[in-house]
């Protein structure tokens, strides 16, 4: 441990070098501002940056790209906050409450604490990596097909408390979301399955197409539609623009929480940034002590993804240095960084390469603080875009949710898809059909539907697989808990 | 020609025939008023069917910025990922025949593709116009080190003493890991059990976790793990051993010669554009891929520069692989969709 530490301050004085600094700073001025813009993500922007390796050397190009990383996961939650256009999957949780608080006019908040929550749980998620990505990667390999199918079935039953007031409409918002997730190549088969024809449909509907649809462009048409008869205003700005003594209070602790959810997520490798956003913002939904905001702009459903969604984004860079497996595409980018300096994220790298991992983590340190410094202030001129009239800012949002659902793929299909689902967000809203659960069956649906076949391939039909092994008995058992726990609870005190 | 003497009528006739079928042609594609290539009003897109950071898009940027300078042009990459390689194939299918919009064409995924596919948007044939090969790359045979077997010939032999049972991993239907993995089954006459996963990587992560026994991949992805004694690998799948794994024997050399499996990448365009442009293009990625940097930095990723003699020799290794690969996904009983 003091060799640990003796390793980390001194790639704590490489990262501290004014120049390393500079390409700190300058990696998360150019991350945020990617994450700001739609369609252009860190992966992209890195890989047209890897020329550079050739002339920077390796500490400063690399501190360089953690920021980027960083600065782009940060920089998706202000548009997702102030304009309902979330830029990446792993935001979409964010925009649940956050858009909410913004029309309450309470942006400053939400971006603060967006701000300060991915500073927190990056800096705790950094220091799980350095302490544990040697003992966490033992656990992440365990997770097979089988152990994921039951930790999405638990996802399943836990995320169902965004479900909403109305049962049935929150499970017909669910059960469409699972057939928007069957669209396209079944992996298993190869099949087909209701693409009609279009090759674009191959990949299934995206996450983020869908949720700007639903989100973003269904409020727009909503709001033209019904204008004159809105109460509702989108109100500049109420109250501080910092977090106030209340807003310290409820956000900490959910900070805390979504570190907890979000690391481990992070590191094993099928985990994916989603499910650990929605899960902590049903473990907020459901431990707060204000239900009644929820869904009109609760802090804590603000604070909670958005700290998930960055500790799970420093928990990726576990295996990736562990096993040198990249499990996100910019994983996969920082990864051919890597290969150019000639080395080998893996399970040598902690021996080989002691030093430059030591500076990225300390740099990942750095990033986040100077990642911070840039934000604070921004959030003035930030929420200054919800000053703009009415008609003009849902116009702008139409145009920016389209810019980023065609940039994705330079795609006019995803377009069209766009559009569809507007019209289709627009009527959910019209007749009061919560969309979030559409969006939450749309990412588990493939990914446990997957799972559980990828599970009884390997098993050659034995659905005992589920069962035998210990980490998946575990998860099915606690998810049973769950479910039949208040059930009991409540028969045992009727008694 | 026609003003030579003594010219037979015979050798007239057939030299304005040759003049007439020009003309015609010249005329068919644009040749008339043929613009120089490279248009200086565009530049010229290389596509890459996958995501940034995947060895394609290594591919394709490595040998783009440098041929822009060859060129003398400006060359752009760009990354239209989708539809199993179908969506960028088809936007330089339908693209103008004028060599500005090139893509990146891996013999095997375009067979399988080909072979798979009921309605392609494109004929792989008259559409696509392959310049050359630029890379080949062997796989390498890795198994999970509870497999109890340590050589080759001691693998395949459990894996026929339990067939269909053994778990090998791919990245997905129809992939190059999918395809060298029916083509072992199919050399050692006993199946396995295929697992197909999003990606090699995810495939890797189960290998090394046993919850799969096998994967034939290329070495980059398992290479870490296999240094480490994480994983353990049983042969490459080319003629000649790996720099970076000098220990492991090839196919020939651990007993099974029979089986030789290598992926081969290389540049494509528009089907129709005319021959004097697809050998400038050959000619310019030739260049780049003599470079010695450039192969230095393929080598690096245990990929090998193996450059077409022509666009023809290119195109008939294309055709006939694409004749192979049918007939291999057809004997496992994989149906087009």
């Amino acid at each position: 441990m003091a060799e640990t530490l003796a390793q980390l301050l001194n790639g704590f004085g490489l990262a501290l070098q004014p120049i390393n600094l500079f390409w700190g700073l300058l990696g998360v001025t150019l991350g945020t501002a990617i994450g700001v813009l739609p369609g252009i993500g860190p992966a992209l922007t890195v890989a047209m940056l890897l020329p550079l390796t050739n002339k920077l050397d390796a500490t400063g190009a690399l501190i360089m790209f953690a920021g980027i990383y960083y600065g782009a996961m940060y920089g998706g939650s202000t548009t997702t906050i102030l304009l309902n256009t979330p830029g990446e999957s792993a935001s979409v949780a964010t925009a649940l409450e956050g858009y909410k608080m913004a029309k309450n006019g309470r942006a400053g908040p939400a971006l603060a604490t967006a701000a300060i929550g991915s500073f927190v749980a990056g800096t705790i998620a950094t220091i799980l990596l350095t302490m544990l990505a040697p003992i966490v990667v033992e656990v992440a390999i365990a997770f097979g097909p089988a152990e994921y199918f039951s930790l999405m079935l638990f996802a399943f039953v836990t995320v169902t408390a965004v479900l909403g007031s109305s049962a049935s409409r929150g499970l017909a918002s669910l059960f469409a979301g699972l057939f928007f997730g069957l669209i396209g190549i079944d992996s298993q088969t190869g099949q087909m399955r209701f693409a009609v024809g279009v090759p674009e449909l191959q990949d299934g509907i995206d996450v983020v197409v869908m949720a700007v649809g639903l989100f973003a462009v269904g409020e727009a048409l909503y709001t033209a539609a019904y204008q004159s008869r809105l109460t509702e205003q989108v109100e500049k700005i109420r109250g501080s623009l910092m977090m106030s003594a209340s807003d310290w209070k409820r956000s900490w602790p959910a900070w805390l929480r979504a570190t907890a959810i979000g690391f481990p997520f992070g590191t094993i490798p099928a985990g994916g940034s989603e499910v650990p956003t929605f899960l902590s913002y049903a473990v907020e939904k459901k431990l707060t002590k204000h239900p009644e905001e929820f869904g009109n702009g609760a802090i804590e459903g603000v604070a909670g993804p958005e700290a998930a969604n960055n500790a799970a984004s420093a928990g990726v860079m576990v295996p990736l240095l562990t096993l040198g497996i990249p499990t996100s595409a910019t994983a996969a980018i920082l990864l051919a960084a890597f290969q150019n300096y000639g080395i080998q994220p893996g399970p040598l790298l902690f021996v080989s390469q002691g030093e430059l991992v030591w500076t990225l983590i300390a740099s990942l340190y750095v990033g986040n603080v100077l990642l911070l410094v840039l934000n604070l202030p921004l959030i003035g001129l930030w929420v200054k875009v919800l000053e703009i009239p009415k008609p003009q800012l849902f116009a702008g949002i139409l145009v920016f949710a389209s810019l980023g659902a065609y940039s994705m793929h330079q795609s006019v299909t995803d377009l069209l898809i766009l559009t569809g689902f507007g019209l289709l967000g627009f009527g959910m809203r019209r007749w009061g059909f919560p969309t979030a659960p559409a969006i939450i069956g749309l990412i588990l649906g493939p990914m446990a539907e997957t799972q559980l076949r990828r599970a009884l391939a390997i098993s050659q039909g034995d659905v005992s697989v589920f069962f035998t092994r210990p980490i998946s008995l575990g998860i099915l058992v606690f998810t049973a808990l769950l479910v039949v726990g208040p059930i009991a609870h409540r028969a045992w005190r009727r008694r | 020609m026609s003003s030579v003497p003594h010219t037979s009528r015979r050798r007239l006739l057939a030299a304005s025939a040759t003049t007439l079928a020009g003309l015609t042609l010249g005329r068919a594609s644009g040749l008339q008023a043929q613009p120089a290539f490279p248009d200086p009003g565009r530049p010229v897109r290389i596509l890459v069917p996958y995501t940034a950071g995947g060895s394609s898009d290594f591919i394709a940027r490595t040998v783009g910025n440098r041929l822009g300078e060859v060129l003398g042009h400006s060359v752009v990459i760009e990354n239209r990922p989708g539809g199993n390689t179908v969506i960028a194939t088809d936007l330089v299918a339908k693209a103008p025949p004028d060599g500005h919009s090139l893509v990146l064409l891996g013999e095997l995924t375009y067979s399988s593709v080909a072979a798979l596919s009921k309605q392609l948007p494109f004929d792989p044939t008259r559409d696509i116009a392959p310049i050359t090969n630029a890379i080949e790359s062997p796989l390498v045979i890795v198994v999970n080190p509870e497999v109890p077997a340590r050589t080759l010939q001691e693998f395949v032999a459990w894996v026929r003493s339990r067939p269909g049972q053994v778990a090998f991993g791919s990245a997905g239907i129809g992939n190059t890991l999918h395809l060298a993995g029916e083509s072992f089954s199919a050399t050692i006459g006993t199946r396995m059990n295929h697992i197909p996963y999003k990606g090699a990587s995810q495939a890797v992560v189960d290998l090394v976790g046993g919850n799969i026994q096998v994967m034939i991949d290329l070495p980059q992805t398992p290479l870490a793990n296999i240094q480490a004694g994480k994983l353990r690998a049983l042969a490459v799948t080319s003629g000649e051993r790996l720099a970076i794994l000098p220990d492991v024997p090839t196919t020939a050399e651990a007993g099974l010669p029979e089986y030789r499996f290598t992926t081969r990448v290389g540049f494509a365009t528009t089907g129709g554009t005319p021959a004097p442009v697809l050998e400038r293009l050959h000619a310019a990625i030739g260049k780049v891929l003599a470079m010695p940097e450039v192969k230095t930095a393929f080598a690096g990723q245990a990929m090998f520069v193996q450059p077409s003699a022509s666009p023809d020799d290119f195109r008939r290794s294309v055709d006939s692989q694409r004749e192979r690969i049918g007939k291999l996904l057809k004997d496992a009983g994989i149906q087009a969709q």
